[in-house]
């Protein structure tokens, strides 16, 4: 079984996988979210991470690859910014590059620094009950509002309506999770998930 | 002497230059070589002298691969002559920049150099007359003033010759006219003699300048046409002095590569100044060409008997005897006999008058009588001509279009000339036919052509005309068709019917081709009417200011018509030579008493007025054209001083009190200072002010960021656009504007720290894992 490396995370194989009499369809809202917590742990071979910024009448989008190797990361990114007006290149220009992590610590950059960390290649999310409302967990979807952002992302969000919408299967296909800021824009970050 | 700026390969060469003998030492070959022209000067071999000349005069008549069009010496002009800033036309002798050629004062001309009406009747508009090496910009109105004065130095009448700005104002000295004679400045001499001297050497016949071939449109030419000098020796020393006076520059040393480019060859008197020297310095030359002028001739026969068809020769004799035998050759009536190089050729019953004039002195002349009877039959008599390779100017080494004559019979044909052995055409180099341009003396009824011996045989269409073929792109297709034949070594023949005089052969295959030979037979023409006569003017300049004699050499047409001038400044008929004067008023006022003045001419006595006295004010004493002084009759005259105040308005004050406030006042509205109190005043463009606080009311605040961000650049744009004084009269306006543009910047740093916010949320980069 492939390792999973998150960086600083311990390795942890899904341990239903391969075992007889285990399932992984969830019989109680509980094990629901253990079952989704799980899903987090899968060893994936590459998520893609969209965020889009949209104020309206100007968009940023920024992307983020992440493929994992058997002993590294390796993070592609492509960050657009609102240019200054002195800036021939526009009114958007974009930074991107590259950087390896591996043993935990970013060991090649490449391209435009953004100042990413180690910790770019970790998932932010927790799945517990009391930080959603109005949820509705099927078979393959789950949808609620998100009542408690600093539970469910680790940090205090300013926003109205934060909402998360998962697709998955055996492992997660895709996370997409937005809101309303409170200095006006929409944002809207979408994950896909390859296994 | 200055021997200008080009080094010899070999150091014989300098010896060579400075006349030092080489003592003990074999005169070896020089080559002449300059990195710029590469090989180009390879096939000189001669040392100076006539056979330095010769070799000259073949080289560049054989890379003259390019005959330009007079039209081309314009379109093409600003590659050769581009202006000092790169744009426009540069003026021959003034070295201004013009904008453009065209027929008004102020534009460009292409100047002749050496001029058409000096020119032996050898070019107007083309050969010579459109080489890119002779033609050169020159403002028209200094164009007209050099006229078709002969170069020299100006020693009689001497006045200064202007170019002329748009609307006639002076513009820049060009050199001196007078007497007849045209003198460049300084530093144009040198080119202009390295012209002449190009022109003189390549579109003289092989046989005057010790060459071998003869290049379109070549004749006799002398230095003397177009210098004013008493003789052919004085000109060639003018020449040289002129060349070492001017040095070639990097004008000409780069016009002389553009040409190249277009033409194929070069003067060689630029890359090689001393060439001149060689030629013709310290009495080397030696002219294959007596240079002596006659002071009279004979022609032998006097009188000659023929039949129609038929020819003879007539030559010259000089006196004295070592004379330039160097004739024009004219006939009158034309539709009786031709005559070229001396050759008659009997074309209609009757009687003609040929004429030999010295091409040296057109005032010496010898006639001879020609009787032209019926040949047997009636008509002319049946012939033939015969075509080879021997019947094509050899001018040339590339596929061109080439003359030919046979007989009495010319033609053109579009060969390569590197084949000395044979008329080698090629489909590949749209190489395609051979034809006649003259008719041939009556119908044409046979046509044989041979192939070369050991080459492929190849198809061949016979045309034939009742008018003459003339040079199209790659092969005509008119007249009759006589069908198309596989030419061989034995040869093919054509049986052709009909009345028709012309020719044209034309190549029906692919690939390169190889005739030795054609052979056209023509019957007998049946006596019926001749070419119809046309009119060969001549004008007599008989030195009135009004007309001219113009005759025909050809028929008694004699009139007196008035002269033609391209202009109202043109001071020379266009076709007799008749300088005019053309006079422009010089006016002078000399005082009347109180009241007038007088009005005169200081050159003329048609102009004799009274004015009224001109002065500035009131208080002003002195009229402004006569200079008369007036008394003002015991008032007092203010001495006014004046006090700058503000922008607007400066103090007058006088010493009898007088204490006011006026308007500042300037010449124009671009005239910065107060004309009397010296204020500096801020000229600002209201226009350009206008716009720029439009584009500064027209900066969007808000909405999407491309579209505030376009406004901003757009208003900033008319700011820079703006002068020093145009910007502080801007300045409250600008004052928004940088505050729009600081605006746009903190929404954009706002937009981008959001932004930021949510990317370092989902792509974690300070914060640790969150499923351990």
């Amino acid at each position: 079984m492939k390792k999973k490396i998150f960086a600083g995370l311990a390795v942890v194989a899904v341990a239903c996988c391969g075992l007889a009499g285990c399932s992984l369809t969830p019989d109680s809202t509980e094990d629901g979210y253990e079952f989704l917590n799980e899903m987090l742990k899968v060893s994936y071979s590459r998520i893609v991470l969209t965020v889009e910024n949209d104020f309206g009448e100007d968009k940023l989008t920024s992307v983020y690859t992440m493929v994992y190797g058997e002993d590294a990361v390796t993070v592609s990114y492509s960050v657009e910014r609102f240019a200054p007006l002195s800036s021939a290149v526009g009114p958007i220009e974009t930074k991107t590059g590259m950087i390896e992590i591996a043993g935990g610590e970013v060991t090649v950059t490449e391209g435009d620094d953004i100042g990413l960390t180690a910790a770019v290649a970790a998932l932010p999310f927790d799945f517990r009950a009391e930080y959603f409302e109005n949820a509705d967990l099927g078979g393959n979807f789950f949808y609620a509002d998100v009542k408690d952002s600093a539970g469910f992302l680790g940090e205090q969000v300013a926003c109205t309506e934060m909402k998360i919408q998962a697709n998955f299967g055996e492992v997660f296909s895709s996370i997409a999770v937005r809101y309303a800021a409170s200095s006006g824009e929409e944002v809207r970050a979408a994950y896909s998930f390859t296994k | 002497m200055n021997i200008g700026r080009k080094s010899l390969s070999f150091v014989l060469a300098a010896a060579l230059i400075f006349g030092v003998a080489m003592v003990g030492t074999a005169t070896a070959a020089v080559v002449y070589t300059d990195a710029a022209e590469g090989s180009y000067y390879s096939s000189i071999t001669a040392t100076g002298g006539t056979a330095l000349l010769g070799q000259v005069h073949d080289l560049i008549v054989s890379t003259h691969t390019k005959y330009t069009s007079y039209d081309e010496c314009k379109t093409k002009g600003t590659t050769t002559d581009p202006g000092l800033d790169g744009k426009g036309y540069l003026e021959f002798y003034t070295h201004e920049t013009l904008t453009s050629f065209g027929g008004s004062v102020g534009t460009a001309n292409r100047e002749h150099v050496w001029c058409q009406s000096l020119s032996n009747g050898l070019w107007g508009t083309s050969g010579a007359g459109s080489d890119m090496h002779h033609i050169r910009p020159s403002e028209s109105s200094l164009n007209s003033t050099r006229g078709n004065n002969k170069y020299g130095k100006v020693t009689s009448g001497k006045k200064e010759a202007y170019s002329k700005k748009s609307g006639g104002a002076q513009s820049k000295l060009g050199g001196y006219v007078g007497g007849g004679v045209f003198e460049p400045l300084d530093n144009v001499k040198g080119d202009a003699a390295r012209i002449v001297m190009y022109v003189y050497t390549h579109y003289n016949k092989g046989k005057n300048v010790g060459g071998t071939l003869d290049s379109r449109g070549s004749g006799t030419l002398n230095f003397t046409n177009v210098m004013a000098a008493s003789s052919e020796a004085a000109a060639r020393e003018l020449l040289l002095e002129w060349n070492a006076l001017d040095p070639v520059d990097a004008i000409e040393e780069k016009r002389n590569e553009e040409v190249f480019k277009i033409q194929g060859n070069r003067n060689p008197f630029i890359d090689h100044p001393e060439y001149a020297s060689a030629i013709w310095g310290d009495g080397k030359y030696d002219p294959p060409v007596s240079d002596v002028k006659p002071t009279s001739l004979s022609i032998t026969p006097s009188a000659v008997t023929m039949s129609v068809g038929g020819t003879a020769n007539l030559t010259v004799t000089p006196t004295p005897s070592n004379a330039s035998k160097e004739v024009k050759w004219s006939v009158y009536p034309t539709n009786v006999v031709t005559i070229v190089d001396g050759k008659l050729t009997a074309y209609a019953e009757g009687q003609a008058t040929v004429t030999a004039t010295s091409t040296l002195d057109q005032n010496v002349k010898a006639t001879a009588s020609v009787t032209v009877k019926k040949a047997e039959g009636g008509g002319s008599a049946a012939g033939s001509f015969i075509i080879d390779r021997s019947s094509v100017d050899t001018g040339g080494s590339n596929y061109a279009f080439h003359d030919w004559s046979a007989g009495s019979v010319k033609g053109i044909a579009y060969i390569y000339t590197g084949n000395k052995d044979a008329m080698q055409f090629n489909s590949s180099k749209d190489s395609y036919y051979i034809a006649s341009t003259t008719a041939a003396l009556g119908p044409i009824t046979k046509v044989t052509v041979k192939g070369q011996e050991d080459k492929d045989e190849k198809s061949w269409k016979l045309l034939t005309s009742s008018t003459p073929y003339g040079e199209v792109a790659k092969k005509p297709a008119n007249g009759n068709d006589r069908g198309t034949k596989t030419v061989t070594e034995n040869g093919v023949t054509w049986e052709v019917t009909g009345s028709d005089t012309y020719f044209a052969l034309t190549y029906e295959d692919s690939s390169a081709a190889y005739l030795n030979s054609i052979t056209v037979e023509y019957g007998p023409s049946q006596g019926e009417t001749p070419p119809p006569h046309v009119h060969h003017f001549e004008y007599e300049n008989v030195g009135d200011k009004d007309d001219h004699i113009t005759t025909c050499t050809g028929c008694d047409y004699g009139e007196i018509e008035p002269h033609v001038y391209s202009s109202d400044t043109d001071t020379t008929c266009d076709l007799c030579g008749y300088v005019r004067t053309v006079h422009t008023h010089e006016y002078q006022y000399t005082p009347l008493d109180d009241t007038y003045h007088t009005v005169t001419c200081k050159d003329c006595d048609k102009l004799n007025d009274r004015e009224v006295h001109v002065y500035s004010d009131s208080t002003d004493t002195t009229c402004n054209k006569c200079g008369y002084e007036r008394t003002l009759g015991g008032e007092h005259v203010h001495t006014k001083q004046y006090e700058d105040i503000d922008d607007t308005y400066h103090r007058v004050t006088c010493d009898c009190g007088i204490d006011e406030r006026e308007a500042h006042e300037y010449t124009d509205d671009a005239d910065p200072t107060c004309n009397l109190c010296g204020h500096v005043r801020a000229i600002v463009d209201e226009e350009k002010l206008a716009a720029f606080h439009t584009a500064v009311e027209g900066v969007k605040t808000e909405g999407a960021l491309s579209a505030r961000r376009q406004s901003l650049l757009a208003a900033l744009n008319a700011y820079n656009a703006l002068s020093d004084d145009e910007k502080e009269a801007a300045a409250d306006d600008y004052a928004a504007l940088s505050a729009a543009v600081e605006a746009y910047d903190a929404d954009v740093e706002a937009m981008n720290e959001a932004a930021q916010e949510a990317n370092d949320l989902f792509a974690p980069k300070k914060k640790g894992e969150k499923n351990a």
